[in-house]
C-alpha cells in the first residue's frame, strides 16, 4: 500500500514536470472549499430572490385590490348603474379565515314573482340580490386585510358600509362588507372620514392585532372622487 | 487521499517523454477559482440585467397606471364641463349705478344668477385663486350633478352644486388618514395635483354672495375661492403639472382676421367681467352671461418615477416647470405648449398630453350686441 502511493506520487511529481503546473486532481479540502463558496453564493442570492419574490407578492397583492377597486369605478361609469365592492372573509390553505377576498358586483331585483329569489318588497328587509360581475379576487397567500378599523375603516363598523354574512363553497358562512360605487365617479360614502383598507403580511397581524406592523400598504378611497391612492411605507 | 505536497522536491526525472499525449488530469484550485470567478461574474451580470428588466417593468407599470389616471381624470372634467349650467335670461337694463329700479329701462340685455369664469389660477391680472401654488389655469362653474352631504337630498339628482378644477403643488397631509401621518409612517408626497372643488349643494355659496351687485374681484369670485380654502377640493388625479383652458369661439373660415381664441385672447374668461371691468368693454360686452361655445382643455400628466425624481430633486418647493410667461396669450398656444413640453423633456421627465375641445352644451353663443 505505502508502495503503490509512493508510485502515484512519483507519477504526479513526472505529470508536473511536464507540464509546469501541478497536474494533481483536487484534494478533499479543496473540494470542500469551493463547494463552501458556492453554497455561500447561492444562500447570498437566495436571501436576496426570496426578498424580491416577497416584495413583488406584495406588490402583486396591492395591485389586484386597486385593480378591482379601478375596475368598480369604471364599470360603475361605464354602465351608468351603481356597482358594490364586497371585502369578504377567506379561508386559506389551511381553512383560517380572514379578510381577504374582494368581489364586484351590481344588484339585480327580481322583478317578476313567479321567478326564484323573488322577494316581496317589505320595507326594512328587502334586499336586492348581489350579482357578481367578477369571480371574487383573493389576495395572494399569506397576505390579509388588517381587521382592525383604526386601519381599515373599510372593515369597521359604519353605517354607510352594509355588512352581512354569505355561505361559502364549503358551507360555512363568511362575513362580508360593502360599499358602492357611484355612475357619477363617487363613492356612497360620507366625506366626513378616510376610508382605508390596509394589507399587511397574516404572521404580522396575529403578532400585534391592534398595531400596525413594519410593513405594510395602505388603499386609501377618496369618497368624492372615487379614486384609490396608495400609501406604502 | 494525500494533500499535495508543494514543496517536494523529488528526484529529478528526464524530460516528459509523453508531452505530445496530454494525460488526463483534475482541475487545479487556481482554475477552478478562475472558474468561479467567471461564473460569478456572469451571475452579476445576469441580475443585474434582471434587476433593469423588473425596473423597466415598474416603469412601464407605473406609467400605465399613471396615464390611466390621468385619462380617467381628463375624462371626468370633460363630461362635467360639457353640462355646466349659466341659466341666462334678458331682463330690463335701468340707468344708474347701483340700477335705479324706479327709472325707465334703457334696454334688455343678459342677466344670471350664475357664474362661470375661467383663466391663469394664480397669475396675472385676473388671477383667480391668488394664494397658494396653483400653476396653469383654473376654472369655475356650476351644474345640476346632484351633490349633497346630506342624506335626506340623496335623491335629488338635480341639485346645483359650484365646480371646478385647479392644479394645486403640496403634499396631501390634510387628505389621508391620520395614521398615515403619524410619526414617519409613510412618506410625505409633495406632488402636483389635479384638484376638483366639489361645493355640495347645502354648502353653495353663489346665491349667498349676491353677485349681481358685486363690483370687484375679491366679491365676485369669494363663492369659489371660500369653498377652495374651506377644503372642499378632492384630488382627481396626481401628477398633472399643467392645466390649459382655452375658450374658443368658431370664426367663418374665410374672409376675417378673426381669430376663434378672440373671446379669451390672455386666456381669461368670466361672464361677469363687465361687472368688474376686467377686459376690454366690447370683450366684457360679448361674454356677458353667456357660456364660451367650445372649450380646449389640455392637461400634461407625468409618470410616478419622474414625478418622484422631480420630488427629490426640489423637495417641499414647486418645480417651475412653466415658465413665467407662458399660456397668457392664447394665440401662442401650440408654441407655449411645445415650449412646455420641450422643457419638461429636456429635464428627463416623461409625460403625456390630453387635450381636446368640448362644447357646452348649454352654450347659446350669439354676437349680436
Amino acid at each position: 500500500m505505502n508502495s503503490d502511493l509512493t508510485a502515484r506520487a512519483g507519477l504526479r511529481l513526472d505529470r508536473r514536470r511536464c507540464s509546469a503546473r501541478r497536474s494533481a486532481a483536487f484534494t478533499l479540502i479543496e473540494l470542500l472549499l469551493v463547494v463552501t463558496i458556492m453554497a455561500l453564493m447561492l444562500s447570498l442570492t437566495a436571501g436576496v430572490s426570496q426578498g424580491v419574490v416577497n416584495s413583488m407578492n406584495f406588490r402583486q397583492a396591492i395591485q389586484n385590490v386597486k385593480t378591482q377597486l379601478d375596475t368598480a369605478r369604471q364599470t360603475a361609469m361605464t354602465k351608468n348603474r351603481p356597482v358594490m365592492v364586497r371585502l369578504t372573509e377567506e379561508r386559506d390553505d389551511l381553512g383560517v379565515l380572514s379578510w381577504r377576498g374582494i368581489q364586484i358586483g351590481m344588484v339585480e331585483a327580481v322583478t317578476d314573482p313567479s321567478a326564484s329569489g323573488y322577494q316581496r318588497p317589505v320595507p326594512g328587509s328587502y334586499e336586492p340580490e348581489f350579482k357578481a360581475v367578477s369571480p371574487p379576487e383573493r389576495l395572494p397567500s399569506g397576505f390579509v386585510f388588517h381587521p382592525s378599523d383604526a386601519y381599515s375603516t373599510l372593515l369597521g363598523d359604519h353605517s354607510a358600509v352594509a355588512s352581512g354574512t354569505v355561505t361559502g363553497p364549503d358551507g360555512g358562512s363568511r362575513k362580508y362588507q360593502e360599499f358602492v360605487f357611484l355612475p357619477d365617479g363617487r363613492c356612497a360614502l360620507p366625506a366626513s372620514q378616510s376610508w382605508t383598507l390596509t394589507l399587511v403580511r397574516e404572521r404580522d397581524v396575529s403578532d400585534s392585532a391592534n398595531d400596525l406592523p413594519a410593513d405594510f400598504a395602505t388603499i386609501q378611497i377618496d369618497t368624492r372622487t372615487a379614486r384609490a391612492r396608495i400609501y406604502r411605507r | 487521499m494525500m494533500p499535495p505536497n508543494l514543496t517536494s522536491r523529488g528526484p529529478q526525472p528526464p524530460l516528459c517523454p509523453h508531452m505530445h499525449r496530454l494525460p488526463a488530469r483534475g482541475f487545479s484550485l487556481v482554475e477552478l477559482l478562475t472558474s468561479l470567478a467567471i461564473f460569478s461574474i456572469v451571475l452579476v451580470a445576469m441580475g443585474e440585467m434582471v434587476g433593469a428588466v423588473l425596473n423597466q417593468l415598474r416603469i412601464g407599470e407605473a406609467r400605465f397606471g399613471q396615464f390611466q389616471e390621468s385619462q380617467a381624470a381628463f375624462d371626468s372634467i370633460t363630461r362635467r364641463l360639457s353640462t355646466c349650467e349659466l341659466n341666462p335670461y334678458y331682463d330690463f337694463q335701468y340707468p344708474g349705478s347701483p340700477p335705479d329700479t324706479s327709472a325707465v329701462p334703457t334696454r334688455y340685455d343678459l342677466e344670471s344668477d350664475l357664474h362661470f369664469v375661467s383663466g391663469p389660477a394664480a397669475s396675472g391680472p385676473n388671477a383667480l385663486l391668488p394664494t397658494g401654488p396653483h400653476p396653469g389655469h383654473a376654472i369655475f362653474f356650476h351644474g345640476t350633478f346632484g351633490l349633497t352631504d346630506n342624506p335626506a337630498w340623496s335623491e335629488l339628482g338635480t341639485l346645483l352644486n359650484s365646480w371646478g378644477y385647479y392644479v394645486e403643488f403640496g403634499d396631501d397631509d390634510g387628505q389621508r388618514a391620520a395614521f398615515l401621518n403619524a410619526g414617519s409612517t409613510s412618506p410625505r408626497r409633495h406632488r402636483f395635483r389635479l384638484k376638483e372643488l366639489q361645493v355640495p349643494a347645502e354648502a353653495l355659496r353663489t346665491y349667498a354672495a349676491g353677485l349681481n351687485v358685486q363690483t370687484n374681484a375679491a366679491g365676485l369670485y369669494s363663492w369659489f375661492r371660500m369653498a377652495a380654502a374651506a377644503g372642499q377640493s378632492h384630488t382627481l388625479a396626481e401628477n398633472v403639472v399643467a392645466l390649459v383652458i382655452s375658450p374658443l369661439s368658431p370664426v367663418p373660415e374665410t374672409g376675417t382676421t378673426e381669430k376663434e381664441t378672440d373671446v379669451a385672447p390672455d386666456y381669461f374668461y368670466d361672464t361677469r367681467a363687465y361687472q368688474h371691468a376686467a377686459t376690454s368693454s366690447a370683450l366684457m360686452q360679448r361674454t356677458r352671461h353667456q357660456l364660451p361655445p367650445l372649450l380646449r382643455v389640455t392637461l400634461v400628466a407625468l409618470d410616478e418615477p419622474s414625478a418622484q425624481k422631480l420630488a427629490e430633486a426640489s423637495g417641499s418647493d414647486m418645480p417651475e416647470l412653466l415658465s413665467t410667461g407662458a399660456f397668457h396669450d392664447a394665440t401662442k398656444f401650440d408654441a407655449d405648449l411645445q415650449q412646455f413640453e420641450s422643457a419638461l423633456t429636456e429635464r428627463n421627465l416623461r409625460f403625456r398630453t390630453f387635450s381636446t375641445t368640448i362644447r357646452l352644451r348649454n352654450a347659446r353663443w350669439n354676437d349680436l350686441p
